[in-house]
């Protein structure tokens, strides 16, 4: 095995930062062992050899990467997961529409819990509060660890809320219905919860406290 | 031997006397425990990389003998985990050792 197939084995999946980051530091690891067996006389055919088996099973070392460096599909999740503000601010009048919307829908359920509508009133309330969490969520102070947490769990109390409220006891008859919907929003969440662990807070990204 | 889970305290450890980049870290590992601790240099990095994420190392750009390297130093949260991981080991060391003494 030569180092350039070790490194293709270590980085398989990274992000591209990632893999170059992974390639420049066993590069450089590899050549202050190179020095070292040159300087100890060891027989300068096996140097290569010696230090490639120092490194290890390429295989193990790409799932420690993987543990501690972004993925090709957390890369694309963080550089894609900013698209809610943009679609917000994107158009002056957008931007008005959907801040005024989860006002309008909780206007519109109070109009028709007095008409005695309940269950239509219910939903509108459910759609207009998840409308609020997340399109108003850009516009909010929220910079700080402890703010995002605050934030995070309030979001997930809501979605759950929603849930109950909307379908109550029968929830589990409309399991398949929920999962369709929450998928795409529980596979954003978890992914995010990933690139959290993975990247220094110094270097999170304003929608990763969202 | 391979004891799983020490390489950050050992990282730390090597750290905590001198800054130093990756490949000195791995050899002063090896040689502070006479050999006895051989772990793959693969994996070093990855933990390093942990490491930094948690604060509790950073890293800059050093020259070596003209070239280019990666150093790694400890932070003030580094020696705090640190210690906390020497008065755990040093814990767990005692226990297994009454054990061990006792069987």
């Amino acid at each position: 095995m030569t180092l350039d197939k070790w490194l293709m084995q270590a980085v398989r999946g990274l992000s591209n930062d990632s893999a170059d980051t992974v390639r420049r530091e066993i590069q450089e690891h590899f050549e202050a062992a190179r020095d070292a067996a040159l300087a100890s006389g060891i027989d300068p055919q096996q140097i290569d050899v010696v230090a490639l088996q120092a490194l290890g099973d390429p295989g193990v070392a790409n799932r420690q990467y993987r543990k501690v460096l972004l993925t090709k599909s957390e890369a694309r999740v963080l550089r894609n997961s900013d698209a809610e503000s943009r679609m917000i601010c994107s158009t002056g009048w957008v931007k008005w529409v959907l801040l005024s919307a989860p006002g309008t829908m909780l206007l519109l359920s109070v109009v028709f819990v007095a008409m005695h509508q309940y269950s239509l009133a219910r939903g509108i309330l459910v759609f207009g509060a998840l409308m609020a969490l997340f399109f108003i969520a850009p516009f909010m102070p929220i910079y700080s660890v402890k703010r995002g947490r605050i934030y995070r769990a309030v979001k997930w109390i809501v979605m759950i809320g929603g849930v109950l409220v909307l379908f109550g006891p029968d929830g589990w008859s409309w399991a398949w219905l929920n999962s369709c919907c929450f998928y795409p929003v529980l596979y954003m969440e978890w992914k995010r919860m990933v690139i959290r662990r993975k990247l220094p807070i110094s270097r999170w990204p304003r929608q990763l406290y969202l | 031997m391979n004891l799983k889970g020490t390489l950050p305290t050992l990282i730390l450890e090597v750290l905590a006397q001198e800054p130093s980049h990756g490949y000195r870290i791995a050899q002063k590992i090896k040689q502070s425990s006479d050999g006895l601790l051989d772990f793959k240099e693969g994996t070093l990095y990855p933990a390093l990389h942990k490491l930094e994420n948690e604060g509790s190392v950073e890293s800059y750009e050093g020259v070596e003998s003209g070239r280019a390297r990666r150093y790694y130093r400890i932070t003030p949260s580094g020696r705090k985990a640190l210690k906390d991981d020497r008065a755990e080991w040093q814990q767990l060391s005692r226990a297994v050792s009454t054990i061990l003494g006792e069987a």
